[in-house]
């Protein structure tokens, strides 16, 4: 017990120390020197406003709205702007707790893919899957007002307790999930699939009474449907207002889109590097992985998450924060630490090392990295 | 060039799907894990099929038509037994992703075929020299006969029996003589097509 204590603060201290790094570094290329008053300075302006940020904290403020400017913010899922108020207890500057709770939930998340990792591959793949997914190019987001950290700690903690056969927990961290991002719902997959295949296969798994909980993950979606009919009459005002300004979203079959930030690329200069190159990359990236972990047998609850998340986030017709969506596709870390080649594995990291490094300080600096 | 990558984006999940039901399949006992895996490796060499002979078209296309004309397929192809494709509103990829799928089926019935008298190596030699076929490669592109080469696989496949996969596919010297060469005819005709045929 001691030493897994320990283990859950090593592994938080070094998410924590590799993003702090970045975080100085990144005042020195803002402000051209580090001192308190520029980091609190770079964090205030650049973790709590940009994007979404201002729109979470609007939310956790003043709750939805039915008409006005703020009321579109009814796309955003409420659990992570309802943790916010909770724990401000009505005093405390909501970006501060947002940002805590952000770190909080990172080494939460952090400790579950240690977990998950070490289960299938021994310690260092717990240890490769934490360093990869920390210095993933898009994982200044983990540490802002955003929910990435918290959806993180929930899937992974879902997939861990359905790992461990803990299906009364699975439901109940999924239902949390589902109510922090739509794709929360996506967990019912793993979950049905270790349900049924296992009773299907050799092993023979009894169903129990404790596996119907996996059905509280969709319940966590209608609770947020039910927010919008209780608020404008329609469960599904958040497809209307998502299809309006500033995100005009569609659902398109993935060749569409793809086709659609090739051509992007080509004609919105400056945003090409930072956001369509990136998103399509991360495509082929994320589908080849995950053929990979069907070779190499990887364990079919994860490749079934990843192969659905993937296909689910790559279907929206009007995609600019892919990269950071990706983020939150898991199962590529436990395939990646999963390769045999030390020296691929080693350029993986060495790679998405500079890339997150490059794509951080660009972020700091005010560039539309989304 | 947003065409290929969009096709091969949605071949590519399409074919992450089966998979995925074929490992379920295998988990429950109704499928053998060889099938599986065979399976994994006709739709990986269709893909190296389709990625080489797209990747042959937009060099040869750069080469004789300049880095323009290579963006759009539909500007590229739209003559001779392409015309067609400038009369619809419907995108390229879509026509694209129909024909992977239709090669990595052919593909399938193909290796099946040659499977049933030959072991898995004279099977996947079986399989490279159906996809090295004269005019084999134009299937890959959006034609509106698209649906021959599984005519083809599938008559192959009715009449496996009689034929000595094992013989026909024995590895030696002839063999690569005649991979060679259906490249190079291959390429012969991807050059035509660019040009104009």
């Amino acid at each position: 017990m001691k030493r897994k204590l320990c283990t859950c603060f090593m592994i938080a201290a070094l998410v924590w120390l590799i993003h702090d790094v970045m975080l100085i570094i990144g005042c020195q290329a803002v402000y051209g020197n580090v001192t308190l008053e520029n980091m609190q300075l770079l964090i205030r302006e650049r973790l709590t406003m940009p994007g979404d940020a201002q729109r979470y904290l609007q939310i956790a403020g003043e709750g939805y709205q039915k008409e006005g400017a703020d009321a579109i913010n009814l796309v955003f899922f409420p659990l992570y702007p309802l943790l916010m108020r909770l724990l401000s207890f009505g005093v405390v500057d909501l970006a501060a707790v947002g940002m805590v709770l952000s770190r909080l939930c990172l080494a939460g998340a952090a400790v579950c893919l240690y977990e998950l990792a070490k289960t299938e591959g021994g310690e260092q793949a717990g240890w490769y899957s934490v360093l990869l997914f920390t210095v993933y190019p898009f994982s200044v987001f983990t540490i802002g007002v955003y929910t990435e950290s918290l959806f993180l700690l929930l899937s992974m903690g879902c997939m861990l307790a359905i790992r461990k056969e803990k299906m009364a927990a699975a439901g109940i961290i999924g239902f949390l999930a589902a109510l922090t991002r739509v794709q929360g719902m996506l967990l019912l997959f793993p979950a049905v699939y270790h349900v049924i295949a296992g009773s299907l296969s050799k092993e023979k798994r009894k169903i129990s009474w404790r596996d119907a909980f996996v059905l509280l993950i969709p319940v966590g979606f209608m609770v947020y449907l039910a927010i919008n009919h209780s608020l404008h009459g329609n469960p599904f005002q958040f497809l209307i207002y998502e299809e309006g300004e500033p995100w005009y979203q569609s659902t398109r079959w993935i060749a569409e889109n793809i086709s659609t930030q090739y051509y992007n690329a080509l004609n919105f200069k400056g945003l090409e590097k930072i956001i369509y190159w990136p998103q399509i990359i991360l495509y082929f990236l994320a589908v080849s992985a995950l053929f990979y972990g069907i070779k190499k047998e990887v364990r079919m609850e994860y490749l079934l998450y990843g192969g659905v998340y993937v296909g689910f986030t790559y279907l929206s017709g009007w995609m600019i924060s892919g990269g950071r969506y990706m983020m939150c596709c898991f199962p590529l870390y436990l395939v990646a630490s999963r390769m045999k080649s030390e020296k691929v594995k080693g350029a993986l990291l060495a790679g998405s090392c500079v890339f997150y490094f490059m794509y951080s300080l660009m972020f700091l600096q005010g560039y539309s990295i989304m | 060039m947003a065409d290929i990558l969009g096709a091969a984006a949605g071949c590519g999940m399409m074919v992450l799907i089966m998979m995925l039901i074929f490992s379920f399949l295998v988990q429950i006992g109704v499928m053998k894990k060889e099938t599986m895996a065979a399976a994994g490796r006709v739709f990986g060499r269709c893909g190296l099929f389709a990625l080489g002979i797209d990747a042959a078209i937009l060099l040869i296309a750069w080469v004789a038509l300049g880095w323009e004309d290579v963006q759009s397929m539909k500007g590229l192809l739209c003559h001779g037994m392409f015309g067609w494709l400038s009369e619809t509103a419907v995108p390229v990829h879509t026509f694209l992703q129909v024909q992977y799928m239709v090669m990595a089926l052919s593909g399938l019935l193909c290796y099946a075929a040659f499977r049933k008298n030959g072991d898995e190596k004279s099977a996947m030699r079986g399989l490279n020299l159906f996809y090295l076929l004269p005019g084999m490669g134009i299937f890959f592109l959006p034609v509106s006969v698209g649906f021959i080469p599984l005519l083809i696989a599938g008559v192959l496949f009715a009449f496996s029996k009689y034929i000595p996969a094992g013989k026909l596919f024995e590895k030696d010297s002839g063999m690569y003589i005649l991979y060679t060469g259906l490249l190079f005819m291959l390429v012969l005709v991807l050059y035509k097509l660019v040009s104009g045929v």
